[in-house]
């Protein structure tokens, strides 16, 4: 049996837990240099507050309450509610910041042991959780999502699959992406129970052997474990407004290589190569973009960096620029390289020296001097929460 | 915070006949923290504890795991704010006590918009001469 555990409102649980106050306003979160709402409380839910509404929306309402996020208080709530779930799971696989998979034992009383589960973390961290277990973790997530608008948790069982799945849209299937969604309703399947029922000969041809596998979970067949999920990204993007607009190219090339830096990262943590990068920079009126394809897959920073910088200066004008990004795309397994034509050039060594100190610290410790010091183009947060669990000087205060 | 000790380096000829007797560092927060992923520091910033030898800018270790129990000394949100107080529970009556004859003792009524938020487990003062 696996179960996922999701934390209810994260960001906004977490900002509670050191102010209760806020429990009782409707509260959102801001995204970096505080343009978009990026969490909401459920009172700021029950208000029609969208993900992804841009902040000057609600600036003049003083019944709702905005807060920079805080991502040194979320990371560390986030480690303690995973730490205390292990103590109920060997088996447990952190999915993002605010949910995890885990195993059940077979024959316990899932009902039981996953309400105790959910007291617990409630208890230790203060924060509320929901937990969905089923069969298959791709049910496992749609469990959770029931879990989340019942009591909390909702333990999945064989016979009630059928009348889930006829409830559920195939763009809600965890694994089941965009692209997979308008393909498959082109093919005039809708729902998860539509997918579930297809031709096993005719579906594999569609949407290929691992979407495939995501057909047998929804049938209640297991195939993946934990840790291991239907598909890695096919891209990663990392981009950002800046605090302050950028007129000169040195800063923004210094923008463009730091997220290069982080998206190379990304990428050597799924194991990939990247065949292609862009880079784009915008205006107020205007983004323009620069495409680069690699002649050999890479994962590694220092060429990534450069070929970042190099976009950035083809495409520069006067500016100012208020918007970078750096895309990776084309991605091939790492053990699928081409080390014929290029092998000088490769440094697994040190890329992976570098990924395992920089994990080993809440900062990276380790940085690329094309990065910058100052970094001014970071963002502002202007009203961010102290770090609560994670700075001596911002404790919590008690009188 | 580790205290470090040094390992004999390896050199020929005779080791050191008290390397079988080295123990791990002594790491205060195995002496300090029972539950790590519940335990939060907090800083004291009021007089209400001061019989109980919490004074102004000490840190408090706060365990949410444990549950409150008569005369432990509890962190708790009182009307949203943060209190640290004595917990008193008797048969029929829930109190908050401060030490310190400056305040009353509080009591809890159904209607008090009350709830422990976890209990004080060490306090970390600093010594001034």
């Amino acid at each position: 049996m696996y179960a996922l555990v999701d934390c209810n409102n994260f960001f906004a649980s977490c900002e509670m837990v050191f102010n209760p106050k806020l429990e009782k306003v409707p509260l959102v979160i801001l995204s970096n240099n505080d343009g978009c709402i990026v969490a909401r409380s459920s009172k700021a839910k029950a208000l029609g507050i969208k993900m992804g509404d841009p902040a000057f929306l609600y600036k003049n309402r003083k019944d709702i309450v905005m807060m920079s996020a805080n991502f040194a208080l979320y990371s560390d709530m986030s480690a303690r509610v995973m730490q205390t779930l292990s103590h109920f799971s060997p088996d447990i696989e952190i999915y993002s910041i605010d949910e995890a998979f885990f195993s059940l034992e077979q024959g316990i009383k899932y009902i039981d042991k996953c309400t105790e589960i959910s007291k617990i973390i409630h208890k230790w961290t203060g924060i509320s959780v929901s937990i969905g277990a089923a069969p298959t973790k791709t049910l496992a997530k749609l469990s959770s999502e029931i879990g989340k608008k019942e009591k909390g948790v909702f333990v999945l069982t064989q016979n009630e699959i059928p009348q889930l799945l006829s409830n559920t849209s195939i763009s809600e299937i965890w694994g089941i992406g965009q692209n997979l969604t308008s393909k498959l309703k082109q093919k005039g399947i809708y729902t998860a129970a539509q997918l579930a029922n297809a031709d096993d000969i005719w579906i594999q041809k569609l949407i290929g052997v691992t979407g495939f596998r995501t057909v047998l979970e929804l049938r209640g067949i297991p195939c993946f474990e934990i840790n291991e999920t239907p598909e890695k990204k096919k891209s990663i993007v990392c981009s950002r407004s800046f605090g302050q607009k950028i007129t000169e190219l040195a800063p923004l090339q210094e923008a463009v290589a730091s997220f290069a830096v982080s998206a190379a990262e990304k990428l050597r943590s799924q194991q990939s190569l990247a065949g292609f990068i862009s880079v784009f920079i915008s205006t107020n009126q205007e983004t323009s973009t620069c495409h680069i394809h690699l002649p050999n897959a890479t994962s590694d920073t220092p060429e990534l960096i450069s070929l970042a910088k190099q976009g950035a200066a083809k495409l520069f004008r006067e500016g100012p620029y208020r918007k970078a990004g750096v895309m990776l795309a084309n991605f091939t397994e790492e053990d699928q390289s081409d080390f014929i034509t290029e092998p000088k050039r490769k440094k697994p060594g040190a890329m992976k020296v570098l990924d395992e100190i920089n994990a080993r610290y809440d900062k990276p410790m380790i940085r690329f001097a094309a990065e910058g010091i100052g970094q001014n183009w970071k963002s502002r947060r202007d009203r961010s929460s102290p770090k609560f669990t994670t700075s001596w000087d911002d404790l919590l205060k008690i009188v | 915070m580790k205290i470090p000790y040094f390992e004999a380096p390896i050199k020929a000829g005779f080791p050191s006949p008290a390397e079988d007797y080295l123990d791990q560092n002594l790491d205060l927060n195995d002496y300090l923290i029972q539950h790590p992923a519940a335990t939060f520091f907090v800083r004291v910033d009021g007089d209400s504890m001061i019989g109980a030898n919490i004074h102004k800018n000490d840190l408090l270790v706060v365990d949410k795991a444990l549950d409150p129990s008569n005369g432990k000394i509890v962190v708790a949100i009182l009307n949203g704010e943060f209190t640290v107080k004595r917990f008193r529970i008797t048969d029929h009556h829930v109190f908050l006590e401060p030490e310190n004859p400056k305040y009353k003792t509080i009591e809890i009524t159904p209607d008090t918009d009350f709830r422990v938020w976890g209990v004080v487990t060490y306090v970390i003062h600093k010594c001034t001469h």
